[in-house]
């Protein structure tokens, strides 16, 4: 296969903003001859699945309907998946090799520590923001479960000792499967929190080197929960700092500080 | 069943990893950084020509195993004080173990497999070391003496 085709194959595969959630689902019509084709197509005509077996993909609107019906051949797209599933489960070797790879990718395009804890941390931001919406809706959903029919609107939080439980609670349990070690504040300064991780997942396989001890690869979940807390309303900074004791090597304090806003906020909240 | 020491040695024979554990009574003594170098090399080399060597017909099909692609090669040299077991994995790393002499191959295997299992954790997955270097993770060393410390005991 050279390399000017697969290039014209991976066009088909993968999200089109300008086609929408249809782009990475099953497609309706016969595959064409060429691969030109641009988005709405799985995959190109060259792979022997879909070229075999052209009219077997339902439709949209199918799938919609019933799910599972349009399992054929193992292919379906995460739109006919539930939100809600039991468990959200990935491999932790793949996502360990997936950072792993994020952070060589950085480290070999940035000049200094700084500028890749900036980057890790700019990466984990743009997940955070959308993150906050997905674990609310979820939670949401698990606790009304149990309880009577109530509506499935996430309740908002506006005080910080609210939201950083959240973050710690929820937002910890559905990244990494249990809550944050421990939610400390600072005795010196007024607006910093700290989020402490024993044993953070993401840097479970990570040794940081001599040359590199001030870096810590969790900028990049200190960057997500940046940006959870900025869409929630909570302007403030996060960063991760490597504090091992005994027996946790790689444990890990979050240091969140608020912007003077959200304090001014917090105090008239306070005084109500 | 103490374990000595460990060694790795990379597919082209360079040294990747040496560590001798502090264990009463090991027959291993301290050697200089030199000397690990000829060690691993001398190692490489006479697994090479022993693999050379062996008839191929005389390798029982069910002596192959999924995780030691050390088929053809030297397997383990025992002395009175202690063996030396090789093994090798698919991509022709060489996880090299001294042990006390009552450690034979077979129950020699499981803790290889462990070595292998920790390596390809804690020096794989860390996006700072570089194929075919040297090994200095700290986690690594952590977790594989920790194992050794559990078996010396």
């Amino acid at each position: 296969m050279s390399s000017s085709h697969s290039k014209v194959q991976i066009q088909g595969i993968g999200y089109d903003p300008t086609v929408g959630p249809r782009s990475t689902g099953p497609t309706q019509a016969p595959l064409p001859a060429t691969p030109t084709m641009r988005g709405g197509q799985l995959s190109s005509p060259s792979t022997p699945i879909t070229s075999s077996t052209p009219a077997i993909f339902s439709t949209r609107s199918n799938s919609l309907k019933s799910s599972g019906s349009n399992a054929i051949g193992g292919l379906t797209s995460i739109y006919d998946r539930n939100l809600h599933r039991a468990k959200h489960e990935i491999s932790l070797s793949s996502l360990s090799f997936l950072f792993m790879e994020m952070i060589s990718i950085n480290l070999n395009t940035s000049k200094s520590v700084v500028e890749l804890e900036r980057k890790l941390n700019n990466l984990g931001y743009t997940i955070g923001l959308k993150y906050l919406e997905l674990a609310s809706l979820r939670v949401n959903f698990n606790n009304n479960l149990t309880s009577s029919g109530k509506s499935n609107t996430a309740k908002r939080d506006i005080k910080i000792l609210e939201i950083l439980q959240f973050v710690v609670s929820t937002i910890w349990t559905s990244l990494f499967g249990k809550p944050a070690d421990n939610l400390e504040k600072s005795s010196e300064f007024n607006n910093q929190f700290m989020i402490i991780d024993n044993a953070p997942l993401l840097t479970r396989y990570i040794s940081m080197p001599k040359e590199y001890e001030n870096l810590n690869c969790e900028a990049f979940i200190a960057g997500l929960i940046e940006g959870v807390l900025d869409s929630s309303y909570f302007k403030c900074e996060v960063s991760a700092h490597g504090v091992p004791i005994d027996n946790f090597p790689t444990r890990t304090v979050f240091l969140i500080k608020f912007d003077e806003s959200v304090m001014k906020r917090e105090a008239r909240l306070a005084g109500k | 069943m103490p374990i000595y020491s460990v060694y790795m040695i990379s597919k082209s024979g360079s040294l990747l990893y040496e560590k001798d554990f502090k264990v009463e009574g090991s027959p291993i003594t301290k050697q200089n950084s030199n000397d690990y170098l000829v060690i691993a090399g001398t190692l490489h080399g006479v697994h090479a020509i022993s693999s050379k060597i062996t008839p191929p017909e005389s390798v029982k099909p069910n002596n192959t195993s999924k995780y030691n692609s050390n088929k053809l090669g030297l397997r383990c040299i025992s002395t009175e004080l202690f063996n030396i077991h090789v093994n090798q994995t698919v991509t022709g790393l060489k996880i090299i173990l001294f042990t006390s002499p009552d450690v034979t191959s077979p129950k020699a295997y499981p803790l290889y497999q462990r070595v292998y299992e920790y390596y390809c954790d804690y020096v794989l997955k860390n996006p700072f070391y570089n194929l075919d270097m040297p090994i200095r993770a700290r986690l690594f060393d952590d977790k594989v003496l920790e194992y050794v410390d559990k078996l010396n005991v």
